[in-house]
């Protein structure tokens, strides 16, 4: 035992010794040695090879110098000391001794991070994450809408981040991955047959897929009409419709429809059917079968023609899904009396499109400009042009192309068009010697007949799987005006720049900082920017993840197979985030804020004065509502929750790892973990509180929980709750939304009490105002995420003092999100590489 | 991990997946790679030219079930040889002798519920810590080894019937680099790339494409060269693996040539029709087996990895009223355990059934499954607790001694990755370690 604490020490001596070898004698008031017992008296106990408390072991631990990747510990170690979170009560340092220890780690992380800036900056080479490389393929080819983002193997994140340069690792099934998505991109891209013909292509009711195909559904038509109602036994929500055309593009959808009653003895009858208009609105969603939401509808009583205008990847199957129709019948009569379901009725559905501005499309003339294109026959002499993928989607039919690109001049035209290619792929000029090696191989495949197209496509396949195109260069020290437009694009559009920016890049303007800023507000007022707002909100609040689990049936029938009210509420907080951005609100609209965004459905869900139809509009939130803040959307509460429990773990350590980015360390590998029990016998703080009399879970949960408890008044789909639901015991209750009637029981009353920062709350409005109290830890989340999405690494030791500074600058403006975006966009993090 | 539906990517990652670095001949001409044994004859169930003297070789097939088993009904409560049997267990009686059982054994510092899916093959510690990087998984070492004798090196496959992005199953096969690849979920396309032979045209125009990515490559290659003199040295490593990796791809990429070349198998069966409905997961896994099957004995590939993600949506079995990851929470209520473990049976049944078959196909004097290592196991020991410790495991067949429940202590585990180590050994692959091993699985022996 004593031989090895002896071991331990040596090591850490070392470890320390290591720093401590370019502390110079005036800065140094406190010894190594002295640094040294301190961490021996405190730290070894629990952080050696035996015990490894919070998976720390210090007697291994590198210095920074061996080894880069040890920062991150390091910078773990001395927050930890800082904020006194370290060591524990029981151990810990005295002021002075902190103090001391302190000032021998700070100053020594210090200089190693602004070393390691001046040799070779604070982010590594940075690879395009899989969105920002569909992005800029899609913005290089102007093709409006591909999906190749799904070949490329996922990136390693980073609380979410996943553009991390150093956490970016590439293997040889990327660049297969690159290969095959520049193929099937560049396919999407050429255009060689002939105009598409735009027809509207109208079918009335009785011919739609679902009125044709012999599947078991519950469908009927009565004469041109197609009649959708939901069986009980039969819990489809889903119809098909037909197949979209093959050409890939923008279709314009009409549909004609009602919402409607059905009346019939019995459904499976032949007496006599009637149709009667419907007695409650309607919502449908058109979308593509098994995935694609496109578009919502809201049917009334009275049939009407509505329109929306929808991209299609070619030979996709359009379906209609139809939530709203009861999953019982409503008003069930036995006997001979007609039976009454609710129902759909569509008259007839059209598709007209592709919508064609110019052809050959731009995407086309991108690639090969306004060559002639002309039937090709053997008798050319050259090989059979290769087949070509039309679309852009799962379904791409490969078609057998008789055509080819004619070019008189081969090697102008070929120069011409890599050039000019390469510039905006490269994002900077690019040199004669790097067009003439793609040039060469273009003229070479043509020397063995490869007609013109071909022979262009190896060279543009090339060109997308180059280091230059995937990879980020950035030299050391401050950024030239180019790559300061690509750092910009990247950051703003997750793509290349357009004409204008790039223009600017090469005057080499964009380094006055003027012309900078108004570069970055444009930016943000083009469309594109949505792809920031969406990537930056999907990231930071993993809001993909709403999918993950369903509501249970039987706990909370009124949601299961909701999927429109998920849509709702992703919805909600795209839009309120949109918001935040878009009119540069204070940072503590997070926690709470006197709007948001809603529609019908998402009213009635949050208990909120009645709305009408399904569109999302800004609405004021009454006095004293338990809504307003991301931190209470619905999205929140059902991604921190599972399909039938609430767990205050999560969503305590969602608050602060999300909300404050201060996450807990992560349980001792052998914690356990808290059953739920949905008998409804006990509820989940009192399960809790057991945990917390363990003295080792103690220390993270009194931190964890508070936050978790507040949140528990709203249920697993975000809807407020005074009470549990149980399974077994409890009282029944019926819940009626208007059209169903489902039975379900109440279990043990939510308690939303606890403290938090020190301060007792006794519901959720209680909380928020202690919560927005920490507004600059919020900005400070915000900003670290901002930085580290715009940069690709996230902030070192010494941008501590720049984002400190900036926090600075913002309090008296309430941290305002946009502001906050563009001072990040004037210090040094984002100015230098 | 990102959750993304990497369909294309699939199948070309199987594709590509092939030869090995410790092959170096390999390299040196396409020629020689055709002289290597097992090649030579790619008819069903001939492995060599002479098939007295040529013993078959050994396969891998590890099934990974990742919302575990209800335990109680799969651990038996006693060790050694007689142990006495369990509700689960009972499924696989026929093979009892030719099965191990394992208790008490996980992965080393692999937690955080089902966060540890990815690390399952890999026992790279600590997922979800935010250094954490992944590591090369069993299934891809092994094809690093064995790969370039079959036409696909490995199979990754996934049954996952779940609507649910998030849920449409998560890959458990990584390279060296922890970078994921994701397993194929139509059995269909598994079947076209063994059997379907596509016409004259088809053949060339794919060779064609090879060269012309071959040549690509090349080019690749020259332009990082000259990149690598213009960049700082902590770029330069990052530029390197990008570098490495177009090499690894050339690599590999002669090998699939060869393979494209060459005729593919005949067989008689049929192809299969997936299926896609997301409420019939017990009905893929019938689907998958069978063409797992048929992987096994036209000597397509030696190893497979079927990762089973049973999802949140609703299965259509008589008495299920729920999805099974709803029912895995089941919270010890009773009645949704009934209903979980109905499902669980429905699978193991499958599973089972897998077992007999390859039991019942007989390869020389022995049969396949005495050939094909079984491994069934979970990246968690109880769905309910997310708990990581305890995974109910299973090895089966590849000509171990075999019939003993092994227990370890259930509170102190015994780290899987040793079973690993046992396994790549069995394939004369010449490992001492893997991931967090201490040595080879203590009772298991040949």
């Amino acid at each position: 035992m004593i031989q090895k604490q002896r071991k331990t020490l040596l090591l850490l001596i070392a470890v320390l010794l290591d720093f401590a070898f370019t502390v110079s004698a005036e800065n140094k008031p406190y010894s190594v040695t002295a640094a040294m017992k301190l961490l021996q008296k405190s730290c070894i106990d629990c952080h050696d090879e035996d015990v490894q408390k919070g998976n720390l072991r210090l007697d291994n631990l590198a210095s920074v110098k061996d080894d880069p990747h040890s920062m991150h510990t390091w910078l773990n170690i001395y927050d930890k000391v800082s904020s006194g979170e370290m060591p524990p009560k029981k151990k810990a340092f005295s002021e002075e001794e902190k103090k001391a220890f302190l000032d021998i780690l700070g100053p020594e992380l210090e200089s190693f991070d602004q070393d390691k800036k001046k040799s070779a900056g604070r982010v590594v080479l940075r690879r395009l994450s899989a969105s920002e490389y569909e992005n800029a393929v899609k913005d290089l080819l102007h093709i409006p809408h591909i999906e190749v983002k799904h070949y490329l193997p996922a990136d390693a994140e980073y609380h979410g981040i996943e553009n991390v340069a150093d956490r970016q690792q590439i293997a040889y099934n990327h660049i297969a991955m690159y290969l095959k998505a520049a193929e099937s991109s560049l396919q999407a891209a050429v255009a060689l047959r002939n105009k598409p013909q735009v027809r509207p292509k109208r079918l009335p009711g009785s011919r739609l897929g679902a009125a044709r195909k012999a599947f078991k559904g519950a469908y009927k038509t009565i004469g041109n009409k197609l009649i959708l109602i939901k069986e009980p036994e039969l819990s489809q929500v889903s119809w098909s419709l037909f197949r979209s055309p093959s050409e890939p593009g923008y279709y314009k959808i009409r549909i004609k429809a009602n919402s409607a009653q059905f009346l019939q003895a019995g459904f499976n009858t032949k007496s006599k059917a009637e149709i009667l208009p419907g007695i409650t609105k309607q919502t449908v969603a058109i979308g593509i079968s098994l995935g694609r939401f496109l578009q919502t509808f809201d049917l009334h009583p009275e049939s009407e023609v509505q329109e929306c205008t929808v991209w299609l990847n070619g030979s996709e199957r359009l379906a209609i899904q139809c939530e709203d129709l009861p999953l019982r019948i409503s008003k069930f009569v036995t006997g001979k009396k007609p039976n009454v379901w609710d129902a759909v009725a569509i008259d007839w559905v059209e598709i007209e499109g592709p919508i064609i501005k110019e052809w050959p499309p731009k995407s086309h003339k991108t690639l090969f400009g306004n060559l002639q294109i002309k039937k090709w026959t053997p008798s050319s002499g050259l090989e059979r042009p290769r087949d070509i993928a039309i679309g852009t989607g799962e379904n791409r039919d490969k078609q057998s192309i008789t055509k080819h690109i004619i070019s008189k001049d081969p090697k102008a035209d070929s120069y011409r068009l890599l050039h000019s290619f390469m510039e905006r792929a490269y994002r900077r000029a690019v040199s004669d010697e790097e067009v003439n090696v793609m040039q060469n191989r273009v003229l070479e495949a043509l020397d063995q007949k490869v007609c013109f197209q071909d022979a262009m496509l190896i060279a543009y396949k090339a060109i997308l799987c180059s280091p230059d195109f995937l990879y980020v260069y950035e030299t050391p020290g401050k950024l030239t005006s180019n790559e300061l437009a690509t750092r910009l694009s990247l950051f703003i559009w997750r793509s290349v720049p357009d004409k204008q920016l790039t223009e600017l890049a090469r005057s080499g303007k964009l380094n006055d900082q003027k012309i900078l800023m108004a570069e970055a507000k444009r930016m943000l007022d083009d469309p594109k920017a949505e792809r920031f707002i969406n990537d930056f909100l999907t990231q930071w609040l993993d809001l993909d993840s709403i999918y993950a689990t369903v509501p249970d049936k039987s706990l909370y029938p009124e949601y299961h197979e909701q999927n429109l009210l998920i849509e709702d509420l992703v919805k909600e907080t795209r839009l309120f985030f949109r918001e935040m951005v878009k009119k540069n609100l204070p940072i503590q609209n997070i926690v709470d804020s006197n709007f948001s965004f809603l529609n019908d459905r998402l009213a009635k869900h949050y208990d909120l004065p009645k709305l009408k139809g399904s569109e999302f509009r800004k609405v004021n939130l009454p006095e004293g509502s338990v809504r307003g803040g991301i931190i209470t959307h619905g999205s929140m509460m059902k991604i921190t929750a599972n399909g039938f429990t609430t767990s205050p773990i999560k969503r305590g350590i969602w608050i602060l790892e999300r909300v404050l980015g201060t996450p807990p360390p992560p349980p001792p590998p052998n914690a356990g973990s808290i059953e739920p029990d949905t008998r409804g016998a006990k509820t989940i703080r009192e399960q809790l509180d057991k945990h917390r009399q363990v003295k080792s879970c103690a220390n993270c949960h009194k931190l964890i929980d508070p936050p978790g408890f507040a949140l528990e008044c709203f249920d697993i789909m975000g809807a407020y709750r005074k009470d549990y639901r149980s399974m077994k015991v409890g009282k029944k209750k019926t819940i009626d939304n208007g059209m169903v009637r489902y039975h379900i029981r109440l279990g043990l009353p939510v308690d939303a009490t606890g403290e938090f920062a020190g301060e007792k709350f006794t519901d959720i409005h209680e909380f928020k105002k202690i919560l927005i109290k920490d507004q600059r830890q919020i900005a400070r989340n915000i900003v670290n995420r901002l930085v580290t999405q715009a940069t690709g690494a996230v902030p070192t030791f010494t941008d501590r003092q720049v984002i400190e500074k900036l926090l600075d600058a913002s309090e008296k403006d309430d941290y305002k999100l946009k502001s906050l975006i563009g001072r990040v966009l004037m210090t040094p993090m984002f100015l230098e590489k | 991990m990102k959750k993304t539906d990497n369909k294309e990517y699939k199948n070309f990652a199987v594709n590509i997946l092939s030869p090995a670095l410790n092959r170096r001949t390999f390299l040196r001409g396409a020629g020689v790679a055709l002289a290597l044994p097992f090649l030579e004859a790619m008819t069903p169930n001939a492995y060599g030219a002479d098939k007295s003297t040529s013993k078959p070789p050994m396969r891998m097939v590890v099934l990974m079930n990742s919302l575990s088993l209800i335990p109680q009904h799969f651990f038996p409560k006693t060790a050694g040889y007689d142990y006495e049997n369990t509700p689960y267990l009972n499924f696989f009686k026929a093979h009892r002798k030719n099965m191990t059982v394992m208790s008490g054994v996980s992965l080393p510092d692999v937690a955080s519920g089902h966060g540890a899916l990815p690390c399952f093959l890999t026992g790279a510690p600590h997922p979800g810590s935010p250094g954490f990087r992944n590591s090369i998984s069993l299934d891809v070492l092994a094809a690093e080894h064995i790969g370039e004798f079959t036409r696909i090196p490995f199979m990754p496959i996934m049954i996952a019937p779940s609507n649910s992005g998030a849920e449409r199953g998560e890959p458990m096969s990584f390279t060296a680099a922890g970078v994921p690849i994701p397993g194929e979920t139509k059995a269909s396309k598994l079947f076209s790339r063994m059997f379907l032979q596509g016409d004259k045209r088809q053949v060339q125009a794919q060779i064609t494409r090879l060269k012309e990515e071959q040549s690509i490559l090349d080019m690749l290659v020259e332009r990082t060269k000259k990149l690598n003199s213009k960049i700082s040295n902590a770029d330069r490593h990052k530029l390197d693996q990008y570098f490495q990796s177009i090499r690894e791809l050339e690599r590999r990429m002669v090998n699939i040539q060869e393979w494209e070349k060459k005729p593919k198998p005949k067989t008689s069966a049929k192809m299969p029709k997936d299926i896609t409905t997301f409420t019939n997961g017990v009905e893929q896994h019938k689907v998958i087996f069978d063409v797992m099957k048929l992987a096994l004995t036209s000597d397509s590939t030696r190893i497979i990895s079927l990762g089973i993600h049973m999802g949140s949506t609703r299965q259509d079995i008589n008495g299920v009223e729920d999805g099974t990851h709803p029912l895995s929470h089941h919270g010890k209520d009773p009645d949704k355990m009934k209903q979980l473990r109905i499902i669980e049976e429905l699978q193991l049944k499958e599973i089972a059934k897998f077992m007999d078959d390859l039991q019942e196909t007989k390869e020389q004097s022995e049969s396949l499954l005495d050939n094909t290592m079984v491994m069934f196991g979970s990246n968690m020991g109880d769905g309910n607790t997310h708990s990581n410790v305890n995974l109910p495991t299973f090895l089966a067949g590849g000509g171990f001694k075999h019939g003993q429940h092994l227990v370890f202590d259930t509170k102190n585990n015994y780290p899987l990755t040793n079973l690993y180590v046992s396994m790549l050994q069995r394939m004369c692959i010449n490992v001492d370690k893997f991931s967090s091993s201490t040595g080879t699985m203590k009772g298991l022996s040949v």
